[in-house]
């Protein structure tokens, strides 16, 4: 009778034990609540941020992550800077010009998410266009406050033609490539999701779609970042290293499993259909994110190069024609990724 | 026989907007000599307003003779001169402007007309007051006007249907004396509305009067007192007389 | 209204305005509102002044788009009115379409403007036409059947036709309704031309606003903002002064 109840006592024991040692992490961390602002309404390519939410990823680190689309990336630079969102998801080339013309020093990237921009010329076969030096004397299509169009100057100027005098047809930003796909314009610069969808339709109306990379035709420089207040950084630098951590991770599972990745996405935005959710998805990891598909150590990811920054500041100088200069170092830090 | 209005067994029946047919005026039968002012008294509803619209052509009747100046009365005649109640004048012409607004729907010459306007107002006793706007104007210094109009194209026959109903007492008197000197300058034939006896007795030629509806006549007796009428008439025992008889045609002496 | 003694009698409120926008100059620096997101008076200010921008020319696009649009939907706006006010046939016919163009979303159908008729003012003009002339019609509709039955009893017995009675009493009639239609229309018009511009322009206030926000210039997009309420306000004194002359005995009941 002894013996067995000391057995009985033993795995009681155990059984607490495990169970104190297993509570202990989530004991510890205290779990934050954060919320990020991306740049847009939510399209696929926010998936890494879904899957980390619906996976647990952000859970596991102690973050409880609050997704608030934005409305262009300048409202998630606008937000961060004014401290109403912890994180942003926003163009890096926003930041820069919000630094340069508006003297915003408060916000800084902790991670690089799109390492090499997404922006593409989009253009028309048909209309006797094979490289970028046809596209002179063009009509392009374009919408308001856009900052592609203002880069695709640059992209002229590297690739030695001159676009000031072409004709542009100005319309709303979800539909502004319709003139492109019925021929009304011949090119239009924007992100490499939108092109497969627009083939069809365009061959519809018997044109023939094609893209520019800016990236392949000199004009590489970063996508969008993860952004946050300097404020953050100095009070909270450890739920930044967290968040940064628990994104890492995530861009590197949804790399390598978009499909799956796709699901979690899809079930905070229902009305997204499945096809369309993969296309952004995997036409953005495709360009912009050339490490993800890497096994092993996420914390890889992530690193803001000093020399591509500069070129990207350069580049929106030059685009936005903007008088002042920033040291770049004053953008960004790495302290909270991995060294490639 | 000179009668500027014939009336003879003449109903009008309305539909309700429940379908119903309501008899709104009964066996009228009444004629107006030329030149003569005749009165209609009655209670509200009576249908008085009605019976001056079928004889100005605005309405028909639904059985029943009607006839101005010897013709059936079918559709709007212009040798009318109506006033209402309310003045109806344009606020955003002048005095003269609205006195000759029926010289312009006419299409006569306004030069012509133009110095008659002048006169009327002057019958009226509104000289110098051709260039005021409505809004500077008293009531009664409205419906003055509004007579003037009725008679600037100089028609055979004056509707008048309550004419100074809105009127405070002291105006009713003095309008009466201003429309009685009108009527003996000019020499119209007047049907004029009222629902006050007195008024009647002392305007009219001649008094009608409706029953409550559906109306129908009930006495249509003669006036027989001095022309021309003054305040005095009013302090006659032959006045009183006759607004007795009227008000006990009208059900008001038990 | 333009008289010295009615104009001191806005003192308070100008005084009231100096007020706010002082405390708005000193207190948003020490409450730590960014420059960015809430401009201060004289960042506006300079904003307002400043010669870099072509201001005579970004207000000209917008002042002649709302005014294309807007006079569009007076002279469309009345003459509908009149055609629906007499004839009960073209009123059933019409009435169902301008409740149509009313309900419809311009903005989320404006794309569609710019597709079909250019990319250029043009459909600049035609949305603000679409968002402006419902009043007008409304309105004016309104003052043309508020005649008095029994004028049109004395108009009729002096066999007045609908056209006599309709330029000789109901047009006149209508002015104090007309000019309120005008009102709300004017007004109606500069949001109209701003939304379009929004989707849109190549120059003018609202293209100043879009392009101010996107590269952070808050003081530029709160100046354009006030120009454009400037533009509005400069239509409205215009119509009250045209009620004025237009309407000399009109010295106490008006609409609006």
């Amino acid at each position: 009778m002894r013996a067995i109840r000391r057995r009985q006592l033993f795995i009681i024991a155990e059984i607490v034990l495990l169970g104190l040692i297993a509570g202990l992490p989530t004991a510890t961390l205290s779990v934050e609540k954060v919320k990020l602002k991306t740049d847009f309404s939510p399209v696929g390519y926010h998936t890494v941020f879904y899957a980390a939410v619906g996976r647990g990823i952000y859970q596991r680190h102690g973050l409880d992550v609050d997704i608030i689309p934005g409305n262009g990336s300048y409202t998630a630079v606008l937000d961060i800077a004014g401290e109403k969102v912890d994180f942003g998801f926003a163009d890096t080339g926003s930041l820069v010009v919000g630094a340069l013309n508006a003297n915003i020093r408060n916000v800084k990237i902790v991670s690089m998410i799109f390492e090499v921009t997404p922006y593409t010329v989009l253009y028309l076969k048909n209309k006797g266009i094979t490289k970028p030096q046809d596209l002179k004397g063009k009509t392009m299509a374009d919408f308001q406050g856009s900052g592609t169009s203002k880069l695709i100057n640059v992209f002229a100027r590297v690739n030695g033609v001159d676009l000031s005098s072409n004709n542009v047809l100005i319309s709303s930003p979800s539909t502004f490539l319709n003139p492109l796909i019925v021929g009304q314009a011949d090119y239009a610069a924007t992100t490499v999701n939108r092109l497969p969808n627009l083939i069809g339709p365009a061959r519809q109306s018997g044109n023939d779609l094609a893209e520019f990379r800016f990236a392949d035709y000199g004009v590489d420089i970063f996508g969008a970042s993860i952004i946050t207040n300097v404020k953050t950084i100095e009070r909270r630098a450890d739920v930044v290293k967290r968040f940064i951590q628990a994104t890492l991770e995530s861009v590197q599972w949804t790399a390598q499993n978009p499909d799956q990745a796709v699901d979690y996405f899809l079930q905070f935005n229902p009305q997204i259909k499945k096809a369309q959710a993969l296309i952004d998805l995997n036409t953005m990891l495709d360009t912009s994110v050339p490490r993800g598909k890497a096994p092993g150590n996420p914390l890889f990811l992530g690193w803001t190069d000093a020399t591509k920054m500069k070129k990207t500041i350069d580049m929106v100088r030059e685009a936005y024609q903007l008088r002042q200069s920033i040291d770049p170092a004053t953008l960004y830090t790495n302290d909270y990724v991995g060294k490639p | 026989m000179n009668s500027v209005i014939l009336l003879r067994d003449l109903a009008k029946d309305y539909q309700s907007v429940e379908g119903i047919t309501v008899p709104a005026l009964q066996n009228i039968t009444l004629a107006v000599q030329q030149g003569e002012f005749a009165v209609i008294v009655g209670p509200s509803g009576c249908g008085k307003s009605t019976l001056l619209r079928i004889i100005a052509g605005l309405d028909r009747q639904t059985t029943g003779e009607a006839k101005v100046s010897g013709k059936e009365v079918s559709r709007p005649i212009s040798d009318v001169g109506i006033v209402f109640q309310d003045p109806l004048l344009m606020a955003w012409r002048t005095t003269i402007g609205n006195v000759m607004l029926p010289v312009e729907i006419l299409r006569l010459d306004r030069s012509r007309y133009r110095s008659r306007a002048l006169d009327l107002l002057k019958l009226v006793g509104l000289a110098g007051f051709e260039n005021r706007y409505p809004q500077e104007l008293s009531g009664g210094m409205q419906q003055r006007v509004a007579i003037a109009r009725a008679l600037i194209h100089d028609p055979s026959l004056l509707l008048m249907d309550e004419p100074f109903g809105a009127l405070d007492e002291i105006t009713r008197e003095q309008m009466a004396l201003v429309l009685l000197h009108v009527w003996e300058e000019t020499g119209k034939t007047v049907l004029f509305v009222t629902h006050s006896i007195a008024e009647a007795v002392f305007l009219g030629d001649r008094v009608v009067v409706l029953s409550p509806r559906p109306g129908t006549v009930r006495e249509n007796t003669a006036v027989d007192l001095p022309r021309p009428r003054t305040g005095q008439i009013r302090g006659l025992q032959k006045y009183t007389e006759y607004c007795q008889i009227i008000r006990e045609r009208l059900g008001l002496i038990a | 209204m333009l008289g010295s003694r009615n104009l001191a009698g806005y003192t308070p409120a100008v005084l009231v305005f100096i007020v706010l926008v002082a405390a708005w100059e000193i207190l948003a620096p020490v409450l730590g509102i960014p420059d960015i997101i809430l401009p201060v008076p004289t960042h506006i200010g300079a904003a307002l002044l400043d010669p870099g921008v072509n201001w005579p020319r970004h207000i000209g696009i917008t002042a002649f788009e709302i005014a294309a649009g807007f006079a569009s939907a007076v002279v469309f706006g009345i003459a509908l009115a009149v055609g629906i006010v007499i004839s009960p046939w073209l009123r059933r016919l019409l009435m169902p379409y301008v409740l149509l163009a009313q309900i419809i979303p311009k903005i989320a159908f404006a794309p569609i403007f710019f597709l079909v008729l250019g990319y250029n003012l043009l459909p600049t003009i035609v949305i603000t036409f679409l968002v402006a002339f419902f009043p007008m019609i409304v309105d004016t509709a309104a003052g043309l059947s508020s005649l008095d039955p029994r004028m049109e009893d004395l108009l009729r017995s002096l066999q007045a036709s609908r056209w006599d009675i309709l330029r000789k009493a109901r047009f006149p009639k209508s002015m104090p309704f007309i000019f309120s239609g005008l009102k709300v229309s004017s007004t109606l018009a500069v949001i109209g031309a701003s939304v379009a511009e929004f989707i849109s322009a190549k120059a003018g206030l609202g293209f100043l606003i879009i392009n101010a926000q996107v590269t952070f210039n808050a003081s530029l997009a709160f100046a354009a903002a006030i120009y454009l309420i400037l533009l509005g306000i400069v239509f409205y004194a215009a119509i009250d002064v045209a009620q004025r002359l237009a309407m000399p005995w009109d010295k106490g009941t008006r609409i609006s």
